[in-house]
């Protein structure tokens, strides 16, 4: 995704999932609410694999 | 020392993979266990490798590799995760104990094995495949290439068999990839095992495989993997679900090292290489009438190794001799490969096996030849 979002100008970071996203651990990619549509476009054009897209105040 | 135990390990490597190695030893965390700097660096770095690894197997994406400490490991996941008690399996008198051991155990349950016979060269008997085929045959699993003959096995005919009769192929690639194309969609199977330390001059301890999508089987190994924690199963996901624990981030910083060496060096030119040695090698040997070569090491389907008698003397004589007093380092014995000795007639005896590299010269051949010359006057 780091990778992806860089090429495509995307502007971003990984960071550890929030806890009121999902109680665990591993990874969520943080980016603002205006690219939404493009990183799930993105997601799908790469074929990468993400369990859910959510707009949440940091 | 001259070292020609290449099919075992090579032992000059590209600089560049050491290199790679001590920097990530200086500056990754754990893989996926945080989002800080030292960690998501080794996350980068490994799924680069992933990367590079499934470029070079042709696979349909990154998440397709799953890494392993070696290509046993990864035959016995594939081995003991596709085929059950009821299942018939296809295999060769050519293989490895890392496929067949795993077989004998699964025999051991239920399962039925038949093994492809091979001529007096080594040459697999591919005509009797479809002879084998049952009602009940689940899949074929055999080597690239003999570790003991260096024959190269016409991995895409099995494939077209395997797809056409609807079996699961599992390659063992320990000795091709890296001096092979070895290519998933090419060659029509269903699982590639690889190990990093061989051909494609990575580390000991890396290794893995190369899962076609829709083939799935269960994990070997449970237990962490940075994700969905409070799950009482291992993830499902590839790669997630064959990578249980911290995997070998050190390690497989090299192996990207050494994947990338022999893209930019190039197969083909690997190839022509390593067999210019053999020829180089065998021509010179071919007027001592004591030795006895195995193999068809004269075919083009044939890699840079080279198992060989000298009259009666037992092969872990001669391997000795050749390093105590030439310095040439070479495996004698039986090489893992119990049925391919019974084929060659070899049990007793073994073989002294020459394996060469990129990195080996034709001075080394050379002094290899006047070595071997020199045993066979005494």
């Amino acid at each position: 995704m780091e990778k992806a979002g860089r090429e495509k100008g995307i502007p971003g970071r990984l960071i550890p999932v929030p806890q009121d996203l999902s109680a665990g651990c591993g990874f969520a990619w943080c980016s603002e609410p205006k690219w939404q549509e493009e990183l799930i476009r993105l997601l799908d054009e790469k074929r990468i694999e993400y369990e859910a897209v959510v707009q949440r105040k940091v | 020392m001259i070292y020609f135990d290449n099919a075992a390990t090579t032992l000059q490597k590209p600089e560049c993979v050491a290199e790679a190695v001590c920097l990530a030893m200086h500056s990754l965390g754990n893989s996926g266990r945080g989002a800080y700097d030292a960690s998501l660096e080794a996350v980068r770095s490994i799924h680069e490798v992933r990367e590079a690894a499934a470029a070079l197997l042709g696979a349909s994406g990154p998440s397709r590799i799953a890494f392993t400490k070696n290509a046993t490991e990864a035959l016995n996941m594939a081995i003991k995760g596709l085929a059950g008690p009821k299942d018939h399996v296809i295999t060769t008198v050519l293989e490895h104990n890392s496929v067949l051991r795993p077989l004998y155990e699964l025999e051991a349950e239920g399962t039925r094995l038949s093994f492809l016979p091979c001529d007096s060269k080594g040459r697999l008997c591919l005509e009797q495949l479809e002879e084998q085929l049952g009602p009940d045959t689940r899949a074929v699993v055999c080597t690239h290439v003999s570790n003991l003959t260096g024959n190269v096995t016409d991995a895409e005919k099995i494939g077209a068999f395997c797809r056409k009769h609807g079996l699961l192929f599992i390659l063992d690639a320990s000795q091709s990839a890296g001096v092979l194309e070895v290519n998933m969609e090419r060659l029509q199977a269903d699982v590639i095992c690889f190990t990093g330390h061989k051909s494609l001059f990575g580390p000991q301890g890396t290794g893995g495989l190369c899962v076609r999508e829709g083939v799935e089987f269960p994990p070997m190994l449970s237990g962490g993997s940075g994700s969905h924690s409070y799950d009482h199963r291992q993830p499902s996901r590839m790669p997630d679900r064959l990578e249980a624990g911290t995997l070998n981030g050190h390690g497989l910083a090299g192996l990207k090292a050494g994947i990338e060496f022999v893209q930019r060096t190039g197969l083909e030119r690997i190839r022509a290489r390593e067999q210019k040695l053999v020829h180089r090698f065998c021509r010179g040997l071919q007027d001592i009438r004591e030795i006895r070569i195995y193999g068809d090491v004269w075919s083009k389907y044939h890699t840079g190794i080279v198992a060989l008698n000298l009259g009666d003397h037992d092969s872990a004589r001669v391997s000795d001799e050749l390093a105590v007093r030439f310095g040439i380092a070479t495996r004698p014995g039986a090489h893992c490969a119990p049925l391919m000795h019974q084929a060659l007639g070899t049990e007793r005896q073994g073989a002294v096996r020459f394996s060469f590299s990129w990195f080996n010269t034709e001075d080394e051949i050379d002094e290899g030849i006047r070595a071997l010359r020199q045993l066979a006057e005494e």
